[in-house]
């Protein structure tokens, strides 16, 4: 009698490869490639995390910019639907490598690329429970939403964010996203540089002196897709019942077993893409506050100067240490902003603590 | 010789140790051997950067690191994307009593928890020990060894729903 595990191994979609044990060429070029250049040369940028283990929490100060050199091989390949903690982690990583690397090869000092600054929380004495409950009602009083549903407009910011092929790191250069989709598959997307923001004044002189790169205003790109070219992340309109949009959040991003940061991942790739109505952000709050370690932060003044009550939860799933912030409206229950927050450092990974690494804001 | 040179030669051995390791590992699951090379190149390179903190087995680790980019790499694929990718993976080139075999067997695999087949895919495929699933899953030796049990179990009873091909439950074929 055969057993399972033995049935399986004979149907190992695997079984041969790499049979010799010898490297093949694309194995020894990339390893040439990871050792000429560690972190800048890979033939694919297709935004992969760092699974680094916790360390210890340090602090560091943030120093004066020193210009990085960019991934210049890393290919544009990139997706309009997602961004992410992902690929913020990627250039942390990168960052992280040019650090521990330089000294021994003669290559540019450790720099630290400006983020924006944390958003300052007054915190509450109520539960989660009583805050999204009271969401949940006053987004179910609002009228309903008229207009597209899939025409959505947001600032988005992250450190991995590149601009015309570089990763612009004296300053905070966020994007001005307007995304228009049909159901066919069409879509136009048009991208602007944002207000720019940088930490210290010196930040600002790296800047000027680099020529003032992606001023605001700057056209990024201007897409358009023609039918079946577009596949949003969710194709049909987010359901109205809590227990429905938990499953269809679900769907493409593996919340039972990744947790509630990728929970916050997958309403912030909704709202990328969906408007999302008063009917759906009730439901959103139930679904939410399923979740046991969503806390509340408290108020707080978003980066478009609006109040709202943020929650967050805290994961490092994708191997570092990230807070998840949503902020919600008051008043009408609705997404304003979801944010990422680098809570602490870990390993070589020389970044400010805490550092925001990505943002969304919708208006 | 310079301790740099001495850190490439230390990372040159493991990669050429455990290239194809890894490379399977993400073959298996992706069903795309282009893209999983890519993936392998990016385990290196998390690899490469914690060299000074590599645990010894380091290889369950390698599996932890592709696990978790892996998972990113799910987030960027839509639903059909890897439905499609399964199907693929069905459709390999091979003899015809093995493709049946191949279908029946992975499809009671795929009818499973994710983290059944996971634990599942870590013994048979990657051929791994309990402490070394422990490892790779982020667990204790004797959650693996439970979740491993568990999932044989339910895989067999799934696989008992369907006979399957004539001769696969109950010959010792060699097939490599």
């Amino acid at each position: 009698m055969v057993d399972e595990i033995q049935l399986l191994r004979r149907v190992d979609p695997a079984r041969g490869v790499g049979g010799s044990g010898a490297l093949d060429d694309r194995a020894r070029a990339d390893l040439q490639r990871l050792l000429a250049d560690p972190g800048l040369s890979l033939p694919t940028a297709p935004a992969p995390f760092v699974p680094v283990p916790l360390a210890r929490a340090r602090t560091v100060r943030r120093p004066e910019p020193v210009p990085v050199a960019t991934g210049k091989r890393w290919s544009a390949r990139r997706r309009s639907a997602l961004a992410g903690a992902a690929t913020v982690a990627l250039v942390l990583a990168v960052l992280a490598l040019s650090a521990v690397l330089a000294p021994g090869r003669g290559g540019p000092p450790p720099a630290f690329a400006a983020t924006p600054p944390i958003l300052r929380a007054v915190s509450t004495s109520e539960s989660a429970g009583t805050v999204l409950g009271h969401l949940a009602r006053v987004a179910a009083a609002q009228p309903a939403t008229r207009g597209d549903l899939r025409r959505v407009s947001y600032e988005h910011w992250s450190l991995a964010n590149r601009i015309n092929g570089r990763t612009v790191t004296v300053a905070v250069v966020p994007e001005q996203v307007q995304l228009s989709w049909k159901p066919d598959g069409s879509a136009v997307s048009r991208v602007v540089a944002g207000q720019t923001y940088f930490p210290t004044d010196a930040y600002r002189r790296a800047w000027e002196e680099q020529g003032r790169p992606e001023a605001a205003g700057t056209l990024i790109s201007n897409e358009e897709f023609a039918p079946g070219r577009y596949r949003p992340v969710y194709s049909s309109a987010p359901p109205a019942s809590w227990i429905r949009l938990r499953s269809y959040l679900s769907t493409g991003h593996p919340i039972d077993s990744h947790g509630t940061g990728e929970l916050f991942t997958a309403v912030t790739d909704l709202a990328r893409e969906w408007r999302l109505t008063p009917a759906v952000d009730s439901a959103l709050m139930g679904v939410l506050a399923q979740a046991s370690d969503v806390r509340i932060l408290g108020t707080v003044t978003d980066r478009a100067g609006r109040a709202g009550t943020a929650i967050a939860t805290d994961s490092s799933f994708t191997g570092l240490p990230i807070r998840y912030v949503l902020v919600f409206d008051p008043r009408t229950g609705s997404l304003l902003a979801s944010e990422q927050w680098l809570t602490t450092t870990a390993g070589a990974l020389d970044v400010p603590v805490p550092s925001v690494v990505a943002y969304h804001l919708w208006r | 010789m310079r301790v740099d040179q001495l850190a490439q030669r230390r990372f040159t051995r493991l990669y050429e140790l455990h290239y194809w390791s890894v490379l399977r590992f993400l073959l298996r699951r992706l069903g795309d051997e282009p893209r999983a090379r890519d993936l392998t190149a990016e385990v290196f390179v998390v690899a490469w950067r914690r060299l000074d903190e590599l645990p010894d087995p380091v290889l369950p680790w390698l599996y932890g690191a592709a696990r978790r980019i892996l998972a990113n790499e799910y987030r960027h694929r839509s639903r059909q994307d890897r439905l499609h990718e399964r199907l693929a993976g069905l459709a390999m080139d091979e003899r015809e009593d093995l493709a049946a075999e191949r279908i029946w067997v992975l499809e009671a695999l795929h009818r499973l928890s994710e983290a059944d087949q996971e634990v599942l895919r870590l013994s048979a495929w990657e051929d791994l020990s309990g402490a070394d699933i422990a490892a790779v899953l982020n667990c204790s030796n004797s959650a693996a060894a439970v979740r491993l049990h568990r999932a044989r179990q339910r895989l067999r009873m799934l696989m008992s729903e369907d006979d399957g091909p004539d001769d696969a439950r109950n010959t010792e074929a060699d097939h490599g």
